[in-house]
C-alpha cells in the first residue's frame, strides 16, 4: 500500500508554501481580530468602575495587551534569531525583520498609554522605576534592531548581525517581566500571569484576555503581510541585479 | 474626577488607534509599492526574453 506523504516541520521553511498558506491565513486572522477587539472593548467598557482607580482602569485594555505583545514579539524574534544562526531557516530572518517595527509600535503604545494612565494614578507621567525603565530599554532595542537592518545592503549579512543583537537583547525580557518583583516602584505587581493564578476579578480579566487575543490575531495578520512584502523586496533586489547584469 | 478620567482614557485610546492606523497604512503602502516594482521588473525581463 503506498504511503501517504507526511508533512514535516522543515516543509514550513519553504517560502512558496508560506505564500500559499498566508494567502488565506491573513484574511482569516483579520476577520477573527476585529470582532474579538470589538467584543473585548465592549465588555471592558461595560465593567463597573474599579475600587481604587474608578474608570481610569479602562486604559488597561489597550496598555496591557500592548505590553504583552511587545514582550511576545521580542521572544518570537529571539526564536527566529536562533532559526537564522542555528537552523538557517530561510524564513527566520524574514519574520524577524518584519516583526521588529510591530514590536516597536506596541512598546511605544505601552509606554505612552502607561504614561497617560500614570498621571491620574501616581501623579506623574514618568518615573525611573524598574518596569518603566526596562520597557523603555526594550523600545530602544527595537529601534536599534530596525536601524541595524537598514545599515546593511546585503540581507544575509544583516540577518546575522541582527540575530546576534536580538539574542543579546533578550536578557532584557526577564528583567521587564520580573522588575516589579525585584525592585519596589510605582508600577503594580503582576496580576494575571502568576504562579498562584490571576488575582484580577473575572469582570476585568475576561475583556482583557479577549482584547489581548484580538491584538494577537491583528499582529499575526500584519506580520504575514509584512513578511510577504519582505519576500517581494528581496525578489526585487535580486531581479534588479539580474537586469543590471543583462544590460551590460 | 469622572471628566478628567474621560480625557485621559480618550487620549490613550486615540494614541493607540493612531499608531495602529499608521502601522496598517504603512504595511499596505509598502506592500503595494513592492508588488508594483516586482511586476515592472518581471515584465521588463519577460519582454527581453
Amino acid at each position: 500500500m503506498p504511503k501517504t506523504p507526511r508533512m514535516k516541520v522543515s516543509d514550513l521553511a519553504n517560502p512558496n508554501r508560506f505564500m500559499r498558506l498566508s494567502n488565506w491565513l491573513i484574511p482569516l486572522f483579520a476577520v477573527i481580530a476585529v470582532p474579538l477587539l470589538a467584543y473585548g472593548f465592549y465588555l471592558g467598557f461595560q465593567a463597573p468602575p474599579e475600587r481604587d482607580q474608578s474608570y481610569i482602569f479602562r486604559i488597561m485594555f489597550v496598555h496591557v495587551p500592548s505590553a504583552w505583545l511587545a514582550l511576545g514579539i521580542y521572544t518570537m524574534m529571539t526564536v527566529a534569531a536562533l532559526g537564522t544562526l542555528v537552523w538557517r531557516h530561510p524564513l527566520a530572518d524574514v519574520a524577524q525583520k518584519a516583526a521588529a517595527p510591530f514590536g516597536a509600535a506596541f512598546a511605544l503604545i505601552c509606554l505612552v498609554t502607561g504614561s497617560i494612565w500614570g498621571y491620574p494614578t501616581w501623579g506623574t507621567f514618568w518615573e525611573w522605576d524598574g518596569r518603566l525603565t526596562s520597557m523603555l530599554v526594550l523600545f530602544l532595542i527595537y529601534l536599534g534592531i530596525i536601524s541595524l537592518w537598514r545599515a546593511f545592503d546585503e540581507p544575509l549579512a544583516a540577518a546575522k548581525a541582527v540575530a546576534i543583537l536580538t539574542l543579546v537583547g533578550f536578557i532584557n525580557i526577564p528583567i521587564v517581566k520580573f522588575s516589579v518583583d525585584w525592585w519596589s516602584g510605582l508600577h503594580q505587581k503582576a496580576s494575571v500571569f502568576r504562579l498562584d493564578g490571576p488575582t484580577m476579578h473575572p469582570v476585568y480579566l475576561y475583556p482583557l484576555m479577549t482584547c489581548a487575543l484580538g491584538f494577537s490575531f491583528l499582529f499575526g495578520a500584519m506580520l504575514m503581510v509584512a513578511m510577504r512584502t519582505e519576500l517581494a523586496r528581496r525578489r526585487v533586489r535580486t531581479l534588479t541585479i539580474f537586469v543590471a547584469q543583462e544590460a551590460r | 474626577m469622572g471628566h478628567l478620567h474621560t480625557t485621559f482614557i480618550t487620549a490613550a485610546y486615540c494614541f493607540a488607534g493612531l499608531v495602529l492606523c499608521a502601522m496598517l497604512l504603512w504595511i499596505a503602502l509598502d506592500h503595494r509599492a513592492q508588488q508594483k516594482q516586482l511586476a515592472e521588473l518581471e515584465a521588463r525581463r519577460a519582454k527581453k526574453k
